[in-house]
């Protein structure tokens, strides 16, 4: 019985990415005659793409099962990723040390974030967009305006290397399995999700969880900002809260895994999304929609998403009560009869 | 027996409501004051302020719209990327047809259609307004970019210059400004809304429909974000991706700074985004005229946008949860 319904579990994972790949498949097919895989470089970019979306979703994932949307993600993400890229230039050392350090700063601002967060207790999205504008600042100074810049710089050739870039990734999720399945953290974090006012009476110290979070978000969002520049070799330093884009493109991975997730755990749930939408992605490119359009379909698809997601217990809810009310009926017919 | 509960003054004067009143004006005229004496009175020119006026015009409008949505204790954070989207589409129109009234038409109606369209997902289907509103953000962006690729649409020069000569900008500004003080102030709408601020359990319980006055409030935001679109077209002249790229920023500080509580409820006041808009470009000017680099004035707003909201609330004992 039990194992009947794993392998039902594993084959609704599984679902996701292969009816993906084939309904993009079939649609490249019909519309430009190409396959979404072709070539060696499709399967770097699609390895590239998804472990930027999973790690990216995977920072969400501390603050968002609790509620809680940080918007000053991608500011930190920028801070994070060029200070680091600027100190490792600055040192001469490698690529695997600018990710080391773009984590050190990511945790960094993460941790002033969720101080700032206990200590003012204004709402995440509200503090998210204050704290984006400061951090903002931050890599925009630093670097003089100009942001980082790898392009011809020796030694960073480690982060372009796909078997790097998956093991970066595996590493990532198998971390996030375990601190969330085999730590206090992980403990703590169904406690709060459940209710924060149940976990804080029961002991639980919510404002260090709330920091600890903040931290492990910051640092991971790092590691999608390094992935990211290694390809682009580039990024800007922008000003204007225009930062965290990058960060809610990604939501929808976090909120598909939590989903898929169901099935199996969230590590497995958000790195399947994650895949599932990179090819999705990826096929409306071979199809030839620009960035934008891809951007405006995967949000529609979001949006159903989230409808869907909101509403699928309706239709069980309204039949466990007509099913409510025909037994009171019934009963009151019985006891009337008596 | 009749023992009197000791109340700290301080905190009383704080928490009135004549304070909440009179504190956002005070800090503006604060702030014109001291930028006043440190620019040597550049600040207060007939030009500078003209200037000030014509930079605060179009926050002052999408706010006012706003104080709707927020005085019924939620946040959107997709006013800006649907005022810049009905702006784009609405140069678009007006350069198709040629007619001025089109373009009036489009941008009040596709204003109205994106933020009901919004309201619409988290009132009749459900879905959370925190997701609603940053999906809507994103996705309006995009289509804006997809619209527009790289190039911008410029309104033809004369059309501008008549409109703005015209006092085009002030007449749109002061009929949506008088409508949303009387719908606010003077009805059940703003009533509504700000009890379904104070107190949504109770509000609901004596017959308030959260999800009318929500798709009220979001409607009323809509027409805000259409004028708005309007206002900026005829003040740059040309819509582009790069236009207004912190609108909503500074929307939701120009709330803030003119009195809003970021919650919402009885202490909501739609003159707050008029006097905060004022009171952000002021800020803004003052510190650029006095020499502050215009990088570290964006570190200043987030700080004192920050430090307001901290001070606007009474700090809970726990933290703020679930939504947003």
């Amino acid at each position: 019985m039990k194992k009947s319904s794993k392998f039902k579990d594993v084959l609704f994972t599984l679902a996701f990415p292969v009816l993906t790949w084939l309904a993009m498949e079939i649609l490249c097919l019909l519309l430009k005659d190409k396959h979404v895989i072709s070539t060696m470089l499709d399967i770097k970019t699609i390895i590239r793409n998804t472990g930027i979306a999973a790690v990216t979703a995977f920072a969400l994932s501390f603050n968002l099962k609790e509620g809680r949307f940080d918007l000053s993600l991608g500011a930190q993400r920028m801070a994070g990723t060029i200070i680091g890229g600027l100190l490792a230039m600055a040192l001469g050392l490698s690529g695997l040390w600018l990710l080391v350090f773009a984590v050190v700063f990511g945790f960094a601002f993460g941790i002033l974030t969720g101080l700032a967060f206990i200590s003012l207790r204004v709402p995440p999205m509200v503090l998210g967009v204050g704290m984006a504008l400061i951090w903002e600042v931050v890599p925009y100074v630093i670097s003089g305006g100009k942001g980082l810049n790898l392009f011809g710089v020796e030694g960073m050739g480690i982060l372009t290397e796909s078997w790097f870039q998956i093991l970066v990734v595996v590493v990532m999720a198998v971390l996030v399995y375990i601190l969330m399945n085999f730590t206090r953290l992980g403990y703590e974090t169904k406690a709060v999700q459940g209710s924060q006012l149940i976990a804080r009476n029961s002991g639980i110290n919510i404002f260090r969880h709330a920091v600890e979070c903040y931290a492990l978000a910051g640092a991971l969002v790092c590691i999608a900002g390094v992935l990211d520049v290694s390809f682009s070799t580039q990024m800007g330093a922008n000003l204007g809260n225009t930062s965290n884009g990058v960060v809610t493109a990604n939501m929808f991975a976090m909120i598909l895994g939590s989903y898929i997730g169901e099935k199996s755990d969230s590590s497995v749930g958000i790195l399947t999304a994650a895949f599932t939408l990179t090819i999705f992605k990826y096929g409306l490119s071979i199809m030839e929609f620009s960035d934008p359009v891809n951007s405006v379909i995967n949000m529609l698809v979001f949006i159903g998403f989230l409808v869907f997601q909101a509403n699928r217990h309706v239709r069980g809810l309204n039949k466990a009560r007509k099913a409510r009310v025909e037994l009171a009926k019934q009963r009151k017919a019985e006891s009337a009869a008596a | 027996m009749n023992e009197k509960k000791q109340v700290n003054p301080i905190k009383k004067i704080l928490e009135s409501r004549l304070f909440s009143q009179i504190m956002p004006v005070g800090l503006l005229l604060l702030l014109v004051l001291v930028f006043g004496i440190i620019t040597g009175g550049r600040l207060v020119s007939p030009a500078s302020l003209k200037i000030i006026i014509l930079q605060a015009i179009v926050v002052a409008t999408v706010a006012t719209g706003g104080a709707f949505i927020f005085a019924s204790g939620n946040v959107s954070l997709s006013l800006g990327a649907t005022t810049i989207l009905t702006a784009t589409i609405a140069a678009l129109a007006y350069n198709a047809t040629g007619s001025l009234l089109v373009m009036i038409i489009v941008a009040i109606l596709l204003g109205v259609i994106l933020m009901t369209a919004s309201a619409l997902l988290s009132t009749a289907l459900g879905v959370r307004v925190m997701y609603v509103t940053i999906v809507m953000m994103t996705m309006f962006s995009a289509l804006q970019q997809a619209i527009l690729g790289g190039s911008t649409v410029a309104l033809p020069y004369d059309l501008v210059q008549t409109l703005t000569n015209n006092g085009f900008m002030y007449i749109a500004f002061g009929i949506f400004f008088i409508v949303c003080v009387i719908l606010f102030h003077f009805t059940d709408i703003g009533r509504s809304l700000r009890f379904i601020g104070t107190n949504n359990t109770c509000a609901e319980q004596t017959g308030i429909s959260k999800a009318k006055y929500l798709l009220i409030a979001f409607i009323i935001a809509g027409v805000g974000c259409g004028i708005g679109a309007l206002l900026a077209l005829v003040r740059g002249g040309s819509i582009g991706t790069s236009t207004l790229p912190s609108l909503n920023m500074d929307c939701m500080l120009a709330l803030v700074l003119g009195g809003m509580s970021i919650f919402g409820g009885s202490k909501s006041y739609v003159y707050s985004g008029v006097v905060g808009a004022i009171t952000v470009v002021v800020l803004n000017q003052g510190l650029l005229m006095a020499g502050v680099d215009s990088t570290i004035i964006q570190a200043i707003r987030g700080i004192a946008f920050l430090a307001l909201v901290a001070a606007s609330q009474v700090r809970p004992k726990g933290l703020p949860a679930p939504e947003g």
